[in-house]
Parts: structure tokens; C-alpha cells; sequence
């Protein structure tokens, strides 16, 4: 230890007390004291020299440091008159910054409580902000994606919507359009892919060989398909999306060129693109060529869908009216498949945002409103603190500062608070994102949602005008009328004060209606949704999706197919190795489940007269085996349920929906008659209850059942009703089916329930988030009915003890405070009410089985909110009743 | 036209006894000295925080005035500042001792007994 160190002061100490003691001579002089008694006292003992330092530093550094602190809570005209004057902007800016934050750190728990506030209402916003960018606003990750459109056909004459188009319709588009770049279609099918031993089902889009030039897509690795790829045979390519390439192959550049089995049959793996292929909504996982068959000739089978690159002089418009004209040009050259048919150019953006829009807007618009609220009690808050200040304020006023300068200071505060709010509000939003990104609706791009800069910019701007919001009406009436706060002793607040808050506390509730009116109209809308009967039993039930693909399964030739052997070997093989499980009670096979809308075809009744080319109808088709209707617990209304002979080479026969009976055959007996499909003629045996294919929202559509066995189909459900909970069964199930045949796979497992559970997902979360800002918006009116109450009962506690002592009765004085409380919430629910029904009508595409103005909801949310008004009053009431009459008179 | 009276700063206790300390300690006072006056007077506790802060104070407004001097290898570059009162200063310590003298004038026998 050198004798040099031995002299020098402990380094923390001495740091900080540079630090507390700041610039000047008097401080410099003070440290040059201390090290200079220090040097003598180290020759001594350096130990205790250092402590003695350490000692008298803090000493100086305390008592400088609290002066310094002293100088930073005066007040600014205070130090203007000692004469510091011909302050900067930014210098007065920094003052009113420091007093701010001093001024507030007085108040902790004040600053706690509107920085919670404040961070939960702009947290809230920040989170949905962070969602509607990231699944509304952001534009497509592909190059000019404002040129990318989708191509639907549709039908005027049966009123639907986009649908997809046929593979002779595409080629026309292709070949007549004037307004398209390029165009390509795809279509979807389920494949299983990899090894035999253990395949994995893939979602595979069969695309045309421009689909990736569409896109604008670059592959990572290899090369996409070739022109000459889209002739069948030459067809047996594929390309693997980044995530399967990933997974399967562990992302080796070197699987370019290998052979994969789909469906047990050989591919070549020709290249490896990115996750952007996939467009969001839509779940490809490997890419094939659209290779156009026999059956693709047919105009009237529409199984595609377009996807188009606008040349850049044209537009959506430009481009609808070119797709009208050449659908006319169609529809005159092919009236038999295209009459009424139509195109819809929409979007890609638009087509991938979809039915979340209005959803999320209405979401945004509410926690927008909640924010609003929270501006509002944090108002109220200020206010009651502004009470505290007006002596504060008089006095700086006696001392010069001008309204400006208290409005400048006042609304300083306010933003310092705000951006504080703010902080933590960005840090609640990161939360809400990940809480909704794992418990929420599959909203498309869900999976990219952040809270990333420009949500950050969000919650800057959200700040800022909370604090215009909230700061302005206390910073006017600050700095308008400081010399009040002279007059008697500084306590009153002055009638217009009241009158403030009371207006705020009314704007409270007013918002408070029309969430929770919003959160009724959605809780009704679900409770009805939950009373449809789905026309099955879904208790029990446990389905899942085959597809009978590969070696083993080859498709017979020719349409119509009436025979299968294949597929009831299959069938017949896997019914009997469940049904030997004792927790089985029955097994049935489907083309489609019972949630699934399937797809629809043409059909005539024997013996009506036929109908205009084009306006033929059209229904469901939906082949299902022998035992169905019985697995499902759908009770026959009339005629019989399809019976194991109803088999290849027997009579066609057929099971039709009791929307089908009132479409086609209204006041006829319907069995007995004979309907045609693909050319057969076919006997109803039976008419059966609705089953909400389409959906519990939908109306219920006309269907035809087909025995399985004379309409084979290669895509299969499976579905077993069980005694016990139906997931149980689904490991019985995988090993039944690989016991049957190790090739093929399982897919979309799950139990009816979930099925059903699922198809309200969206809703549910809607639900679930309106009522959550429904309920933060009813403490909040409540807090601010019961601050304004609770706060007029302090002005006259006075006036109250002098009631209770001329003898006026506590329930009077009760009644008085509550009737007061009352009034001003009444005028305000009924503000609430009419502004929460002109406001309906943008909820109405939202709702169920329930009218925007559902006068049942209404008259609760008036009841709930009058409630919540009489309990918030009822308090401050009761402690009005309980003043001690010598209480009162004392309070001056 | 502010008044003589007006003109001459009332003193605390603590600035009473640091400015006696300053004249007490003579030509050469600065901050160590002073507090190790203040401290021989019998204020034992008084911190070198307190005793400076007043120091600053009381130069602030002009009781005190400051000459620099020699910087001092061993002070880190930093000048000593002397401490000197000035007529002002001097009429508050004289205001505040006729005040003191006319407060006590007549209370001795009733202290004296309290004292005892």
C-alpha cells in the first residue's frame, strides 16, 4: 500500500459528495476543507481517517442536498424575485418538469392512483391498438401488396357469395382478362407425408405453376414448379413450406432433390419456400402442381380459388368491371353452368382481415371509450387535489405568476402523469398481447401481433391527449380563479368546482351505459347461440377426419361412382375393431362431419316441371353410412334411417332435412318421391331435422344424406358415440385405425363439443373482452358517483350536523344525500341510454337472435347501473347520517 | 424609503453563533476553523453539514464576505476561502445582541433562581 493511496479519501464517499454538493466556490472550498483535515488525520490511521471521512461527507452531502432540494420545490416567481430572471423556454420547461415531479412525489398515493389508471386505460388501448395494426392495418408481407386481389365467383341467382371458380372458368380468365399481371389458382387437399412407417398430415395446396410469381415469393432453397409441371404425370413435384422444412428435415439445404411419399406415393421435393407463402388464414404446409384431370373439364365444378396480380394501371374497380364483362361474355357462351354467375375482386388484404374487422373496430372503439373514462375520473381526482392547491395557488399568484404560468404548470403536471401512465401502460399492453396471443381467437396474423414502435408511438400520442384530456379542465380552473383559495382559509371550492365534477362523474356513467348495454346485446346474443340445438347430440361424440389415399386406394374411374370396395373393406374392418371396445356404443361414417358445411350440388324433383336453364337448385350432398343418424341422436321425423343393405347395386335412395322438404316439397308427402343428382334418380326414404352444418349462426339449408356406400368418397370422418368423455377414446381410436392400416392418418381429432365450442370462438373473446371493459367501466362510474357524492356531503357537513341537531332524522338526511346522488345519475343513464341505442345499429352484424335495441337487455343495464348509482351514493349517505352534530359546527 | 430597521437582517440562533465564531477565530477563518470554534463553544453536536451550509448562507445574503487563497497540494486544487464579516453583518450581530440585553434586562433574579 503505497503512501500515495493511503492519503487519498474513500472514493464513494468523496464521489458522492461531489455529486450532493454541486458547482460553486463555497462547495469547492468545503471539499478542499474536508481533504485537507483528512490528510492530517490519515498519518494517523488511515482507517479511521476514512471513516471520519465518510462521516462528515455525508454530513455536507445531507445538509446540501436538502438545500438544493429546498430549491427545487420553490416556486418559480419565488426565485424570479430573488432575482433569477430571463429564463430560457427549455430551462422554464425543465423548472416546471421538476416541480411537477417533486410536487407529485409529495403525493404518492394521488400519483399512484391516476398512473394506475391512467396505465390501465391506455395499456388497454395500446394492446388493441397493437392487434387492429398488426391484423388489420399492416399491409401483406409481399412486394406491392396492394396489388394482390382474390378472384370469387358468385351466383345472383341463388344469392351466394364467393365461391370459387371452375377450372374451364379460370382458364378464360386468364386468357380474356385485360387488368391481370398474372393469375393463379389453387386448391386444397390433406396428404399424408413422409415415411410409411410414420406420416404426418399435411394441409397441401395444389397451385399453378404462376402462384409464387403472384406472390411475389422467392424460394429459400431449390426451385418452384415449372410450366410443364401443370400436365399430369409430369406432376409428381413438390415444394415444402420454411416451417415443415424446419421441422422434418432440420432445415438441410440438402433435402433438394430427395424423393418424399405423399400418400405413400413417391415425390421429388423440388425446393423450399418461405413462411409468406402460406397466406395468412389459409394453413399450407407443401405445395403441388395443379395438374388439371378429366374431371376438371366440367364448368359447373368449382373448386378453385384465384388469386391475381393487378397490372399497375389498373385498379380494384378498374378490375371489376373488366371481370363483370367477360362473366357476361361466359355466361352468354354457357348458359347451361353460368347463367347468374358473376366475379367479386376483392382485396387480398381485405380477403385475410375478413370478418375480424368489425369485431376489432367495435373492441377498439370500446377500450377507446374506457380510456376516455379513465381521463375522466383521473379529471375528478385532479380536481379533488386541485382543492388541496388553491391556497398553494392563490399565494403564487400574490407572488406574480400570471394564469399562463399556473395553466403551464398545471398541465406539466398532468403530462408528466400521463407519460408516466403511459410507461406502464405500454408495459400492461406487452402483457394483454401475449394473454390474447395465448388464450384468443384465431385471428389471422394473429401470430405476428406486438407491441412494436409504432404501438409505442401509439401510446406517446394516447398519452399526450389523456393528459389534454384530464389536465386542461382542473388547469383552467387552476389558473382562472387562484384568489379564491385566500378567501375563507383556503377550504372552499366554490360552487362551479361541484359543478365540474358532477359533469365528469355524469360522463362517467353516460360511457358506462353504453359499454355495458354493448356487453349485454353480446352476452344475450351468446346465451341464444348456446340454446340453438345444433340437430345432434354432440354429448359423447368423438370425430375425426381419413383420407383414403395411396396404393391401397385408387379411386374407380368414371363419374358417377356407385361402388367402393376399398372404401367399405375400410369401414367394415374399422366398425368392428371399435366396436369390440366395451366404452363404444356405436360407430358411423360420414363424407363430412355435422359441423362441416360440405359442399352442394344440383338437384330435381321427379315429376315437377324442369326449371329455367341456370335457376336449377342446388343442396347439400352429404353421403353418410348406415347406424349415421342413430350415432349422431338425430330422431328420423319420418320414413327410415339408412340400413347396412342399402349398398352398391341396390335401389338409390336417399334421406333428405326438413329445409329440404319445405323448399322442394311443400305439402307433399316427401317419401316415396324420387330426386336427381349426377344423373340418378334416387327414392327419399326419410326426411330427418335440420343439422346446423353451416354453422348455429346460419340458417339451416336444404341437405340430401346418400348411403356412403353408393356415393363413395375418398375423404372420410369417422365419428363414435362413447358413454365416457369422447377424448378418452381418441388413443383407442388412432390405434383401431392403424391397426386397420398403418399408412393412413388421423387428422382434426377432437370431440363434437369442441367442435362446437370452437365454431363460437370469436365471439366468446368478443364477449369476453366487451364485458371485461363493461365491468372496469362500472367501478369506474362508481368510484366517480361516489367522489362527487361523498365530496358534496364533505362541503356540507356543516348543513348536515345543524339538520341532525334541529332534529331532522337520519333517514331524511339519507334519503336527501341518495336522491342527490340520484338525480345526477339518472340524467345521466338516460343519456347513457339513447346515445348507447343510435349506437346499436354498429353492433347489429355482431348480435344473435337479438335486436340492437333488445329492450330486455336495455332494462337491465338500466337496473345494473341504477344499482350501481344508488350503492355508490348510499355510502357517503350513511356517514352523512352518522355526523356527531358538535362534529359539524366545529369544522370551520 | 425602506427604514434603517427594515435594512438590518434578524439572525437565527444557529447564524448568531457561527458569525461569532467566524469574528472569533480572527483573520484567517475558514471552514475547518470556524467549525472547531463553534465546537469549542460548547457546541459539541453541531455538524460540519450544518455549520457550512449557514457559511453559505449567510454569505448569501451578505453577512459574509470570501477571499480565495492558496490552493494546497494536499486540498485537491481547491482554494481555502477566508471568511471575513462585513458591516452588515456586524449591524445584525449588534441588532440581535441589544435585543437579547433588552429582553434579559430585569428577568436576572427570576433566571438566577430558575438557573439554580
Amino acid at each position: 500500500m503505497s503512501t500515495r493511496d493511503s492519503k487519498r479519501p474513500p472514493a464513494l464517499a468523496a464521489w458522492a459528495l461531489r455529486r450532493c454538493l454541486g458547482q460553486g466556490a463555497a462547495a469547492e472550498a468545503a471539499f478542499g476543507d474536508l481533504q485537507e483535515e483528512y490528510q492530517a488525520r490519515a498519518e494517523a490511521g488511515a482507517w479511521k481517517a476514512a471513516l471520519w471521512y465518510a462521516r462528515e461527507a455525508f454530513s455536507l452531502a445531507w445538509a446540501f442536498g436538502r438545500v438544493r432540494c429546498q430549491a427545487a420545490t420553490q416556486w418559480p416567481e419565488d426565485r424570479a424575485r430573488s432575482g433569477r430572471q430571463g429564463d430560457s423556454m427549455m430551462r422554464v420547461l425543465w423548472e416546471d418538469l421538476r416541480f411537477a415531479a417533486v410536487a407529485l412525489a409529495r403525493r404518492p398515493l394521488f400519483a399512484a392512483a391516476v398512473v394506475a389508471t391512467l396505465a390501465l386505460g391506455i395499456g388497454g388501448n395500446v394492446a388493441l391498438f397493437s392487434v387492429v395494426d398488426g391484423v388489420l392495418l399492416r399491409p401483406l408481407p409481399y412486394p406491392d401488396p396492394d396489388r394482390l386481389v382474390i378472384l370469387w365467383e358468385n351466383d345472383r341467382l341463388r344469392g351466394s357469395d364467393r365461391e370459387a371458380a371452375s377450372a374451364p372458368d379460370y382458364r378464360d380468365f386468364v386468357e380474356m382478362n385485360r387488368s391481370f399481371e398474372s393469375l393463379a389458382a389453387r386448391s386444397r387437399l390433406d396428404r399424408s407425408f413422409g415415411t410409411l412407417a410414420e406420416p404426418v398430415r399435411v394441409s397441401s395446396a395444389r397451385v399453378s405453376a404462376g402462384y409464387f410469381g403472384v406472390l411475389g415469393i422467392k424460394p429459400l432453397a431449390g426451385r418452384t414448379f415449372l410450366p410443364d409441371e401443370e400436365r399430369p404425370g409430369n406432376d409428381r413435384v413438390v415444394v415444402v413450406t420454411e416451417g415443415l422444412w424446419r421441422e422434418r428435415f432440420g432445415a438441410d439445404p440438402g433435402v433438394v432433390g430427395k424423393r418424399v411419399l405423399l400418400d405413400g406415393e413417391p415425390f421429388t421435393l423440388v425446393g423450399v419456400v418461405p413462411a409468406e407463402a402460406r397466406v395468412p388464414g389459409l394453413r399450407d404446409q407443401i405445395f403441388e402442381p395443379l395438374a388439371f384431370g378429366p374431371d376438371d373439364r366440367f364448368r359447373g365444378r368449382h373448386t378453385l380459388r384465384v388469386f391475381a396480380r393487378l397490372k399497375p394501371e389498373a385498379s380494384l374497380a378498374s378490375a371489376q368491371a373488366d371481370m363483370n364483362a367477360l362473366m357476361k361474355r361466359l355466361e352468354e357462351t354457357y348458359p347451361d353452368d353460368n347463367l347468374g354467375r358473376g366475379a367479386l375482386v376483392r382485396s387480398l388484404q381485405d380477403e385475410v382481415v375478413g370478418d375480424s374487422r368489425r369485431a376489432l373496430l367495435l373492441l377498439f372503439g370500446a377500450v377507446g371509450l374506457l380510456l376516455l373514462m379513465a381521463c375522466a375520473s383521473v379529471a375528478n381526482l385532479v380536481l379533488t387535489r386541485g382543492v388541496g392547491r388553491e391556497r398553494e395557488l392563490a399565494i403564487r399568484t400574490s407572488l406574480g405568476a400570471g394564469p399562463w404560468r399556473l395553466f403551464r404548470q398545471l398541465l406539466t403536471e398532468s403530462l408528466l402523469l400521463a407519460c408516466l401512465g403511459g410507461a406502464l401502460g405500454a408495459l400492461v399492453a406487452g402483457w394483454l398481447v401475449q394473454l390474447v396471443r395465448a388464450v384468443g381467437p384465431e385471428l389471422p396474423r394473429l401470430d405476428q401481433v406486438a407491441v412494436d414502435g409504432r404501438a409505442l408511438a401509439f401510446a406517446l400520442v394516447a398519452s399526450v391527449l389523456s393528459a389534454l384530456v384530464f389536465g386542461a379542465l382542473p388547469a383552467v380552473r387552476g389558473a382562472r380563479q387562484p384568489q379564491a383559495g385566500l378567501r375563507e382559509g383556503g377550504r372552499t371550492s366554490g360552487v362551479s368546482g361541484l359543478r365540474a365534477r358532477r359533469s365528469l362523474a355524469a360522463f362517467e356513467l353516460a360511457a358506462a351505459v353504453v359499454l355495458v348495454a354493448g356487453a349485454g346485446l353480446l352476452v344475450r346474443s351468446f346465451w341464444k347461440l348456446q340454446g340453438v340445438d345444433p340437430g345432434f347430440d354432440p354429448q359423447g361424440l368423438l370425430i375425426a377426419k381419413v383420407s383414403l389415399a395411396g396404393p391401397g386406394y385408387v379411386f374407380p374411374k368414371g363419374w358417377p361412382v356407385n361402388d367402393w370396395p376399398a372404401l367399405n373393406a375400410f369401414t367394415e374392418s374399422l366398425a368392428g375393431r371399435l366396436q369390440a371396445n366395451p366404452a363404444v356404443r356405436s360407430v358411423a361414417f360420414a363424407h363430412q362431419g355435422p359441423t362441416d358445411p360440405g359442399w352442394t350440388t344440383r338437384v330435381t324433383v321427379e315429376g315437377r316441371p324442369a326449371p329455367a336453364p341456370g335457376a336449377q337448385d342446388e343442396a347439400s350432398f352429404r353421403p353418410v353410412s348406415a347406424g349415421y343418424f342413430a350415432t349422431l341422436g338425430v330422431k328420423l321425423a319420418r320414413g327410415r334411417e339408412f340400413e347396412r343393405f342399402d349398398g352398391p347395386g341396390r335401389p338409390l335412395v336417399a334421406v333428405v332435412n326438413d329445409a329440404f322438404v319445405a323448399r322442394h316439397l311443400p305439402g307433399d308427402d316427401p317419401l316415396g318421391q324420387r330426386i336427381s343428382v349426377f344423373g340418378a334418380a334416387r327414392e327419399i326414404v326419410g326426411v330427418v331435422p335440420n343439422e346446423r352444418f353451416l354453422g348455429l349462426e346460419a340458417v339451416p339449408a336444404p341437405a340430401m344424406y346418400f348411403p356412403v356406400a353408393q356415393n363413395p368418397m375418398s375423404a372420410l370422418t369417422i365419428i363414435v358415440r362413447t358413454n365416457r368423455d369422447p377424448l378418452d377414446l381418441a388413443a383407442g381410436l388412432r390405434e383401431a385405425v392403424r391397426g386397420v392400416d398403418p399408412t393412413l392418418a388421423l387428422f382434426e381429432l377432437g370431440s363434437a363439443e369442441q367442435a362446437l365450442v370452437q365454431s363460437m370462438e370469436e365471439r366468446r373473446f368478443t364477449l369476453l373482452l366487451l364485458g371485461a371493459f363493461a365491468a372496469v367501466a362500472l367501478v369506474l362510474a362508481a368510484v366517480g358517483i361516489y367522489g362527487v357524492v361523498s365530496f358534496a356531503v364533505s362541503e356540507r357537513t356543516r348543513e348536515m350536523g345543524l339538520r341532525i341537531a334541529l332534529g331532522a332524522e337520519p333517514r331524511h338526511v339519507f334519503r336527501m344525500v341518495v336522491r342527490q346522488g340520484l338525480g345526477l345519475s339518472a340524467a345521466a343513464i338516460v343519456t347513457g341510454t339513447l346515445v348507447a341505442l343510435l349506437l346499436g345499429r354498429v353492433m347489429e352484424r355482431l348480435l344473435f337472435g337479438v335486436e340492437a335495441r333488445d329492450p330486455v337487455t336495455f332494462a337491465a343495464v338500466v337496473v345494473i347501473l341504477l344499482a350501481t348509482a344508488f350503492v355508490a351514493s348510499a355510502v357517503p349517505a350513511l356517514r352523512a347520517t352518522r355526523v356527531e352534530p358538535t362534529t359539524a359546527l366545529r369544522v370551520e | 424609503m425602506p427604514t434603517m430597521l427594515a435594512m438590518v437582517h434578524s439572525l437565527g440562533e444557529f447564524e448568531q453563533l457561527v458569525l461569532l465564531a467566524v469574528l472569533r477565530t480572527g483573520d484567517l477563518a475558514y471552514g475547518t476553523r470556524i467549525l472547531q470554534e463553534v465546537q469549542a463553544a460548547g457546541v459539541r453536536r453541531a455538524s460540519r453539514g450544518a455549520v457550512y451550509v449557514t457559511l453559505a448562507r449567510l454569505e448569501e445574503k451578505g453577512l459574509l464576505r470570501a477571499r480565495p487563497s492558496e490552493a494546497g497540494g494536499e486540498r485537491a486544487g481547491r482554494p481555502r476561502r477566508y471568511l471575513r464579516v462585513t458591516a452588515e453583518g456586524l449591524r445584525a450581530l449588534r441588532s440581535s445582541r441589544a435585543m437579547l440585553i433588552r429582553l434579559w434586562t430585569g428577568l436576572e433574579s427570576l433566571l438566577g433562581e430558575a438557573e439554580g
